[in-house]
């Protein structure tokens, strides 16, 4: 063959593995798109069952339920003046 | 040649059409992949592809300690496309949103492309709903927002409307913190409108900042129950409570009465959702005696032993008279604060001059807005007068005659604490440092404590008393104005004050508007709600109690057990 018939042959099998390789990068795109969807939708998810939580935390921990049930329920008390004793000298 | 061609003439006229027909097709195939490729390529995308949005979540309101104050959950929202949805499918989906039937179908009749059918709808039943397959109906995720702290911290919060954007508040002043971007992704549809696949995401989705608040839930709790008791007690219409931080200016507490459940806006008034510590300008009364006296001793004219007569207890002034409550006769400057005379307080205000005491009330912010950041804050009246006439220094000298804030108030009152220092109030915890700036000498504000720990100890302060801490503080009771000026029955009732004495740590203000019943000095219903609140919050802020406990009550476990 000539020495322009190996170039040509060159660029041709040069031409085909970009070819290939667009292809390739075209999948791996969607794939790692999908990937990024299927974690953002678990994301979501997490972050729904979060903030559920959370507002179902603060509705057990409300102050004025706290409150409730430690004076009715534990039957603990405010201590005044007479009940608290400074220990030690605290000049 | 010619016979050739005569014999095979069919055939080559076959074979001519035939590569015409090739030719057309290739020159077509030509004309769709090169000449109008870019028309149709764009064609295609214009109606498959479409941009979708995702939507970001707004961040959290915390408290100091991270408590939630108001969180965004995601909820479902179901739309329809009307142009898709089929009208036989209305019984079924009519049911399933719980909606009438003639509702749902005068709903999806138009021409439009985009209906709500139920906006907010809790993830779990929307899904049931999309489960049904119906086509035209879709689903969009959307916050809502959530406020875990309901009415106790309303105010402050503020609100969002339904599409999350604030109205109110904090929401309001701190929106763009708030709110997150929207990302942008592109998708293919099919016919039906149904995502196909995600091609690529355009922007990502950059999500809203949480942010901190120096307000303390459990001191913020507590102050909305006692003002709350407090203003239910004495019948009265509405109510306010700011608690400072003296050294640093942050606002731990800050309620307000009637307060709303932000949680639910059915009947919301507009009245309630106002923040009234930073919205409404009051004239304040008595409690701006303190700062007269400061004034006063600021100018180096007058010492807290200088002497006044108020006898007989009333003194007229261009024409105008003020009174006692009765004829005290002579007072020092510091028993002019503990029996709070108008006559003392004017004496000693035009001793010193309208002027400079216009430039210390000021000087401690009073007349100006105070940097916290909220919305609809006031800056309130503080009149400066060319000529200062005699009954125009008189009666700003008790209170009268210049509008403040509680807030405003508040941060004077915590100047004093603070050794003469003022610093800015601050709200939100993002690392700013305090900004703050001396208004008074050290030794002013040393007396000023002193002075006002009298009004508490033995002054119209009595109620405000507490066994473990040191409370120093002024009460105030003015008129209201109407219609027809200042009303004889209608008043409000503030007390002001810090604790503890011996090293000042928290100041704060409280204020009961218009109470109906029989008692109305602010030293009969607002100075022991202050006592009880003070007490409380300095034991949750762990501080030392200063008064001295005597030794013989000593902590007996055996009256422990009894009192359980």
């Amino acid at each position: 063959m000539s020495r322009y018939g190996w170039i040509a042959a060159s660029l041709v099998l040069a031409n085909l593995a970009s070819g290939v390789a667009v292809i390739y990068a075209t999948y791996d795109t969607r794939q790692q798109f999908g990937a990024l969807q299927r974690l953002e939708n678990t994301n979501q998810q997490l972050s729904t069952e979060y903030s559920q939580l959370l507002l179902e935390k603060s509705a057990w921990a409300a102050s004025g339920r706290v409150e409730q049930k430690a004076r009715a329920e534990l039957g603990m008390i405010e201590l005044d003046a007479n009940a608290i004793k400074i220990l030690g000298n605290r000049k | 040649m010619i016979g050739l061609l005569l014999q095979f003439w069919r055939h080559l006229l076959v074979l001519i059409l035939l590569m015409m027909l090739f030719g057309l097709i290739g020159a077509r195939a030509i004309k769709l992949q090169v000449t109008d490729r870019d028309f149709l390529q764009s064609q295609g995308e214009a109606r498959m592809e479409r941009v979708d949005s995702i939507s970001a979540s707004r961040g959290m309101i915390l408290d100091r300690n991270g408590e939630p104050l108001a969180v965004s959950a995601p909820l479902t929202t179901l739309w329809a496309d009307p142009r898709l949805f089929g009208q036989e499918n209305v019984p079924e989906l009519a049911k399933a949103l719980g909606v009438t039937q003639q509702w749902l179908s005068q709903r999806t009749s138009t021409q439009k492309s985009f209906v709500y059918l139920k906006r907010h709808m809790v993830p779990e039943d929307a899904a049931a709903i999309l489960d049904l397959k119906m086509t035209g109906v879709f689903g969009q995720i959307e916050y809502k927002r959530f406020y875990p702290a309901g009415e106790v911290t309303a105010q402050i919060i503020g609100l969002t409307n339904v599409d999350e954007a604030g109205q109110e508040g904090i929401e309001l002043a701190f929106n763009d913190v708030l709110e997150g971007e929207d990302g942008k992704k592109r998708v293919l549809k099919d016919l039906y409108g149904r995502t196909v696949r995600d091609v690529e995401s355009i922007k990502a989705v950059s999500p809203g900042e949480n942010l901190y608040l120096t307000v303390d839930q459990n001191l913020q709790y507590l102050a909305y129950r006692e003002l709350k008791a407090a203003v239910t007690q004495y019948h009265a219409t509405a109510g306010s409570l700011v608690m400072m931080d003296v050294t640093t200016g942050e606002i731990l507490a800050m309620v307000n009465q009637p307060s709303f459940n932000p949680n639910n806006r059915a009947n919301l008034v507009y009245a309630q959702a106002r923040n009234r510590s930073v919205t409404d300008a009051i004239e304040p009364g008595s409690v701006v005696k303190a700062l007269t006296l400061a004034a006063a001793l600021e100018s180096g004219k007058l010492k807290p032993t200088s002497e006044f007569n108020t006898s007989p207890g009333y003194r007229r002034y261009d024409g105008h008279t003020i009174r006692d409550t009765r004829d005290y006769g002579k007072l020092s400057m510091t028993d002019v604060l503990v029996k709070s005379s108008n006559i003392g307080a004017s004496e000693i205000a035009l001793t010193v001059g309208g002027e400079e005491v216009w430039k210390v009330f000021y000087d401690l912010g009073l007349g100006q807005v105070s940097g916290i950041g909220l919305p609809g804050e006031s800056a309130g009246l503080l009149p400066n007068r060319p000529n200062w006439k005699d009954i125009e220094t008189a009666t700003f000298s008790y209170g009268y005659g210049l509008t403040v804030t509680p807030l405003q108030l508040v941060v004077a009152y915590a100047a004093i604490a603070n050794n003469g220092v003022k610093v800015q109030p601050m709200m939100i915890r993002d690392g700013t440092s305090t900004v703050s700036k001396r208004v008074l000498s050290e030794s002013t504000a040393t007396k000023m404590q002193s002075m006002l720990e009298q009004v508490v100890l033995k002054g119209t302060g009595r109620a405000a008393q507490s066994a473990l801490y040191r409370i120093a503080g002024k009460t105030g009771t003015s008129h209201k104005v109407g219609p027809e000026g200042y009303n004889d029955n209608r008043y409000v009732g503030t007390f002001a004050g810090f604790a503890p004495v011996s090293n000042p740590r928290l100041a704060m203000i409280l204020i009961i508007d218009d109470p109906q019943g029989e008692k109305y000095y602010g030293g009969e219903i607002a100075a022991p709600a202050f006592g009880r609140i003070m007490e409380a919050a300095l034991q949750l802020l762990n501080v030392a109690p200063d008064q001295a406990l005597s030794d013989g009550a000593a902590f007996v476990a055996s009256e422990l057990e009894v009192a359980l």
